[in-house]
C-alpha cells in the first residue's frame, strides 16, 4: 500500500505566447519507510511536481491535473482549509536555499 | 539586542550633540553678526543689548556660551521671545502651543492605522473590487493639497452640514486636553483625518506592494508548506518584512511633522502649533524662537529615526546583530 500515490500528474502554464505544458503527465508511488530519488536537468519541472502536490503553486496561470493520492485522499481535489491541515503534518517539504527559505 | 541599543543609542546622543554644536554656531558664530542684537531685535536700545550679552555670557569663552544656551533650552527653559514677551520658550511652547506636537502625533497615529488598514485589504484583496477602490481613495488623498482639502472639510463640516450632521462640531480652534478633553477631541479630529489623508494613501500603496512582494517568497512559501494558516502566514510573516521600508518612510515624514511640517493644515484649522509658530517666527525674525523651533526640530528627527532603527531590530533579526 502506497502512501504517495501521484497519477498522471500535468502542469500547464498559460503564457502570453499560449499554453505551455510543464510536466506532461508523471506518476509514481511511494510506499511507507521507501525513499525516492528524482532526478532531471535545471527546469525539468521537478520542483514544480512537489509545489503542485503540496499545492503550493498560488499563480492563477497555472493549471493542474492528474491526482495526487495521500493514503487514498487526493490533495489536488482538497479545499485549501483541509490542505493546509495536511501540510506540515502529513506531508512536509524541506526547501533549497536555506538563506531565504 | 542590547549591544544594538546601547550603539545605537549612543549614535543618536553624539548626532544630537553635534547638531547642537551646529545650531548654536550658526547662531552665535555666523561672522560679522552680533548675536546680541539679533536677539534684541530691531530697534533695540543698547540696554537690552547689554542685557542680552550678559544673559547668554556672550563675552565668555565659545565653550562656555554653548553649554549656557543650551542651558536656558534645555534646563531653564527661560527664553524669551522678543516679538511676544509672554511666550516663554519652550516652556510656552510646550504647554500652550502644544496644539501640534500633539496633532502631528495623534494624525500620525490615525494615518498609520489607515494605511496598515489600506496596504493589507487592497493586498489581500488585489484583483478584486476593494483594491482599485483603496487606491483611488489613496491617489486622491495624495494628490489634493492640505490647504484645499482642509478647506472642503471646513466648509462641509462647519458651514454646509454644520446644522444637521456636524451639530457637535465647536467652532475652528484649540482647546488644551486638560481644559476639556472632549472639546479637544473635537476640534482636532478633523485636522487630524486632513492630514492623515495627504498621507496614508502613499503609505497604503507602499504597504500593498510590499506585501505582495512578500507573498512571492520563499520565506512565505515555506510558511504555507509548514501548514500555517492564511493570516498567520500575513500577519507573522509577510507583514513584519513589509513593515521595514513602511517604517523608513515613516520615520521621516514624522520628524519632519514634529518639526513644523504640518503648517498648512495648523494655519487652515486655526490652531496654535510648531509650524505656525515656526512661520511667524521667521516672518519677524524672532530669533530665540527660531533656535528653539530649530533645534526642538532636529530633536525630534533625531530621536523618531532612533526609534525607527530599535523598530527595524524588532522587525528583522539580521538587523539585530551590531
Amino acid at each position: 500500500m502506497s502512501v504517495l500515490d501521484v497519477r498522471d500528474l500535468t502542469i500547464d502554464f498559460r503564457t502570453a505566447n499560449g499554453v505551455v505544458r510543464v510536466v506532461d503527465g508523471v506518476s509514481f508511488s511511494i510506499g511507507a519507510g521507501e525513499i525516492l530519488g528524482m532526478v532531471g536537468e535545471s527546469g525539468s519541472g521537478k520542483t514544480q511536481t512537489m509545489l503542485a502536490v503540496m499545492g503550493l503553486i498560488r499563480d492563477p496561470n497555472v493549471v493542474v491535473g492528474g491526482q495526487a493520492l495521500l493514503d487514498g485522499e487526493d490533495l489536488l481535489a482538497l479545499p485549501p482549509k483541509q490542505l493546509r491541515r495536511v501540510r506540515g503534518k502529513r506531508i512536509a517539504m524541506v526547501f533549497q536555499d536555506p538563506m531565504t527559505s | 539586542m542590547i549591544a544594538f541599543l546601547l550603539k545605537r543609542t549612543l549614535g543618536a546622543v553624539l548626532v544630537l550633540f553635534a547638531v547642537s554644536v551646529l545650531v548654536f554656531l550658526i547662531f552665535f558664530r555666523t561672522p560679522g553678526v552680533d548675536p546680541a542684537r539679533q536677539i534684541a531685535g530691531r530697534q533695540a536700545d543698547p540696554q537690552t543689548i547689554a542685557q542680552i550679552r550678559a544673559d547668554f555670557g556672550l563675552d565668555k569663552p565659545l565653550p562656555e556660551q554653548y553649554v549656557m544656551m543650551m542651558r536656558r533650552l534645555v534646563w531653564d527653559r527661560d527664553l524669551i521671545s522678543y516679538s511676544d514677551r509672554g511666550l516663554v520658550l519652550p516652556r510656552g511652547w510646550c504647554e500652550s502651543r502644544a496644539g501640534d506636537r500633539l496633532t502631528g502625533r495623534r494624525a500620525a497615529l490615525v494615518w498609520l492605522l489607515m494605511s496598515l488598514g489600506g496596504g493589507v485589504l487592497s493586498a489581500v484583496f488585489r484583483g478584486r473590487m476593494l483594491d482599485p477602490l483603496i487606491t483611488g481613495l489613496g491617489l486622491a488623498g495624495v494628490s489634493l493639497p492640505v490647504y484645499w482639502l482642509g478647506a472642503v472639510v471646513n466648509l462641509l463640516t462647519q458651514d454646509t452640514f454644520h446644522d444637521s450632521l456636524f451639530q457637535w462640531l465647536p467652532a475652528l480652534g484649540y482647546t488644551p486636553l486638560n481644559q476639556d478633553p472632549l472639546k479637544w477631541f473635537e476640534q482636532l479630529l478633523f485636522p487630524w483625518i486632513t492630514l492623515a489623508m495627504g498621507m496614508a494613501g502613499l503609505y497604503s500603496r507602499v504597504l500593498r506592494s510590499d506585501l505582495i512582494e512578500a507573498d512571492r517568497s520563499d520565506f512565505v512559501r515555506t510558511a504555507r508548506a509548514k501548514g500555517l494558516s492564511e493570516s498567520r502566514v500575513l500577519w507573522r510573516h509577510s507583514l513584519r518584512t513589509s513593515l521595514i521600508p513602511f517604517i523608513s518612510l515613516f520615520g521621516l515624514d514624522f520628524g519632519a511633522l514634529m518639526g513644523g511640517a504640518a503648517v498648512l493644515t495648523e494655519e487652515v484649522f486655526a490652531l496654535p502649533g510648531v509650524g505656525n509658530l515656526t512661520y511667524h517666527a521667521l516672518s519677524r525674525f524672532d530669533l530665540p524662537v527660531l533656535m528653539a523651533v530649530t533645534l526642538y526640530g532636529a530633536f525630534a528627527v533625531v530621536i523618531v529615526n532612533l526609534l525607527v532603527d530599535i523598530g527595524y531590530a524588532v522587525l528583522d533579526p539580521r538587523i539585530r546583530v551590531p
